[in-house]
């Protein structure tokens, strides 16, 4: 073939005999149409690798424009200004200070926070009181006190505050709790959960040589070192450890989809791998809950020493069946118990799809088939999530903020639901069992 | 020199880092398999939670945002796309599928899909669908490439990135200052070796994997064809799409690329008992 044949097929470009086309559109022609009036001005506070994660989420959502970012770390901030400067916002401005971000910057609608946990509350009530709604990552503090203080800055304020515990909007996990849980009662009696997130060894983190923050910058927001500031997760003055980055999320998921809180708490867990860090690198938890149905006990594991094969998951086990689920649909599926009644009819209305066809029916009660062990039958959950895992949440902040939605984690339900977890690590540092006060929950 | 490696895209990844301080070539390299991991959760499209997954459940007229990195990508691929008029063809998914699950004959459901991508933002929106891409053959060359510029910012600039076992490469600067990465091509006693230095390579071969490379043009595995190619560009995941194009583009074909575009080249190994043949490639015996 010539190379003025090749430059005749370039011109073919969008087809293929595979039948598929890739082809570049107009410029800007995918936009969808925006009222100006509708788009809220926002800053995301934090840029480190959850602030990344959220401003990636963030770029996905219509309808909102980034006008600042704050980090005081220059390398951080200046990576988000240029990413978001190259993706369709570029006004945007970058600080080191939150406070002097919300004082320059008035057309500031809402704010995102995303720093370390120690920052939280001091960001958020800040934003708070200088009027902005707030989206901030949970935990949403390190300590009780920041959290408390947060819920109080809410209600004095009038203002939304929205916790990252962004299962809570996911529409898996929304169908999972009111249609299979709530609705059609699948796993019966639910005796017992569980849930993991276990990581593999991982050294800690660095930086580029030619990135360090000056010792005076760090010293004016806490930090006694750069190694402190990005390994904050692992120490008490920053953070809350495993079972605050990792649990939250998960021991939530037990709080929600039971809707109950528990009553008592036994744990065990410590610093027995690494050196240099102030938080536990593993621990196991197991809660009591006295459901209206009795008892259930649910066990969380956390470990930061292996990745156990993989993926993260909350199982709901019950008398009928068992709910597996996670934000990853891989690891998602339902399993009927051999003597539950049959769930064809919960296929047939579309709460459940089967995993594979089951054997044909034997032809009488008098004939059966010999054949290989069956597996246990498996459903999949017929809902896909065609979005970023924390898009729905953010979405879901915003049309709080429009008025058009009421928040699926304000931060008095996620304050009840987080003293679960404060009350957890007290429970595995004292090396106590904790039973649940009342007071625990008055928020 | 610190070795590195890393499980990622079906594949191991490995990192050559020059560095006095092993402690931080060590972070360095973390820092690049977190860049790497999320890259993987954009890219899969063996992974429903990927983007490339969600753009195949799309409907017909369903608009999708993109992630920054899943827009780039894509972008490059439909540039390479036209770049070896549609030898390279990242729309290969569903139908690689059927070619691997041996359905690729007439009674197979034919493989539909119109996708377009916004050149100013990232928006891709589905015409007809189902949409199945397949960025296998530029995706590990993409990941590289973002990983050199990570080295780049943390100061190791002599480094030497793999993927696949070789499948593709990007040399930062040599070992030593005079001094570039040597890369062997072919395992026969046809054997060269490649200097490589700021540069990328893909290797691409029925040797390894077996009849993996469908010709775009027929939906048919790719006949008479070399048993290995190689393509040297600036950027690795150029490198990348252009070998697996390699397989399918005539020597004149090749030759008019190598001499068009800048830093780019190209080896053939024709069949075990043939010698390689070169197309804007230096090389040293």
């Amino acid at each position: 073939m010539s190379p003025a044949s090749l430059t005749r097929r370039r011109f073919l470009q969008t087809s293929s005999a595979a039948g598929l086309s890739l082809a570049l559109s107009s410029p800007g022609a995918l936009l969808a149409q925006k009222s100006p009036s509708d788009t809220l001005n926002i800053a995301l506070v934090g840029l480190g690798a959850q602030g990344r994660i959220l401003m990636e989420a963030l770029l996905k959502i219509p309808g909102i424009r980034f006008v600042a970012v704050c980090d005081i770390w220059e390398y951080a901030r200046t990576y988000g200004e240029r990413l978001l400067k190259r993706s369709g916002h570029p006004d945007v401005q970058a600080f080191e200070n939150h406070q002097d971000m919300l004082a320059k910057v008035p057309t500031i609608d809402a704010v995102i926070v995303a720093t370390s946990d120690d920052w939280h509350a001091p960001v958020t009530n800040d934003a708070l009181r200088a009027g902005k709604h707030v989206y901030c990552e949970k935990m949403m503090s390190n300590t009780v006190e920041g959290a408390r203080s947060m819920v109080r800055t809410m209600r004095e304020t009038g203002k939304l505050l929205q916790i990252g515990h962004q299962r809570k909007s996911n529409p898996r996990y929304i169908f999972a709790r009111s249609r299979l849980l709530q609705e059609a009662k699948l796993l019966g009696r639910v005796t017992g959960a569980q849930a993991q997130w276990n990581r593999a060894v991982a050294p800690d983190l660095g930086w580029p040589a030619k990135h360090v923050i000056p010792a005076e910058t760090l010293a004016r927001y806490g930090f006694p070192s750069m190694h402190q500031f990005r390994n904050w997760r692992w120490f008490k003055k920053h953070g809350g450890g495993p079972l605050s980055d990792l649990g939250a999320h998960q021991i939530d998921m037990f709080n929600w989809m039971l809707d109950a809180l528990p009553t008592t708490v036994i744990g065990s867990g410590g610093l027995d791998y690494y050196k240099d860090r102030d938080w536990m690198d593993n621990a196991m938890l197991i809660y009591e809950y006295k459901l209206p149905t009795g008892t259930l006990r649910a066990f969380y594991q956390v470990q930061t020493t292996t990745s156990s094969g993989g993926g993260y998951f909350e199982t709901f086990m019950g008398d009928q069946g068992t709910l597996k689920i996670s934000e990853n649909p891989r690891l998602t599926a339902v399993y009927r118990e051999a003597a539950a009644p049959s769930w064809e009819d919960l296929v047939r209305r579309n709460f459940l799809s089967a995993q594979a066809a089951p054997p044909p029916a034997p032809a009488s009660n008098t004939q059966v088939d010999a054949r290989e062990t069956a597996a246990l039958a498996a459903y999949d959950i017929p809902i896909v999530l065609n979005k970023a895992i924390h898009q729905p949440h953010l979405e879901n902040f915003f049309a709080a903020v429009k008025g058009q939605a009421k928040l699926n984690c304000p931060a008095d339900e996620a304050l009840r639901s987080e003293m679960t977890i404060y009350r957890a690590i007290e429970a595995v540092e004292t090396n106590t069992r904790i039973t649940f006060q009342p007071s625990d929950f008055e928020v | 020199m610190h070795l590195f490696a890393h499980n990622a895209m079906a594949t191991s990844f490995e990192l050559r880092l020059v560095h006095p301080d092993g402690g931080y070539a060590a972070r360095a390299a973390a820092e690049c398999w977190q860049r790497l991991d999320r890259l993987e959760t954009l890219l899969n499209r063996h992974d429903p939670a990927s983007e490339i997954s969600a753009l195949s459940r799309l409907a017909p007229g369903d608009t999708l945002a993109l992630a920054p990195d899943t827009a780039a990508c894509l972008r490059l691929a439909l540039d390479l796309h036209a770049l070896t008029g549609g030898a390279f063809d990242p729309t290969l998914g569903a139908a690689l599928d059927q070619h691997r699950r041996g359905t690729s004959k007439p009674s197979a459901p034919p493989v539909r899909g119109r996708l377009l991508l916004d050149p100013a933002c990232p928006l891709a929106r589905v015409l007809d669908a189902p949409v199945s891409l397949d960025l296998g053959a530029i995706g590990k060359g993409y990941a590289l490439d973002r990983l050199g510029e990570l080295l780049d910012e943390w100061e190791i600039p002599s480094a030497l990135l793999m993927a696949g076992g070789g499948s593709s490469l990007l040399a930062l600067d040599g070992p030593a200052p005079d001094q570039p990465w040597l890369v062997g091509l072919g395992d026969t006693e046809n054997t060269a070796c490649l200097p490589l230095r700021r540069a990328g390579l893909g290797a691409s071969g029925f040797a390894v994997q077996g009849a993996h490379i469908l010709d775009p043009r027929d939906g048919h595995p790719a006949r008479d064809c070399p048993l290995r190619t190689w393509a040297l560009a600036p950027d690795a995941a150029s490198a990348d799409a252009l070998s697996t194009a390699a397989f399918l583009l005539a020597p004149e074909e090749l030759a008019e690329l190598a001499g068009r575009l800048p830093g780019v080249g190209f080896a053939l190994l024709p069949a075990l008992d043939k010698p390689l043949t070169f197309h804007g490639i230096l090389i040293r015996r």
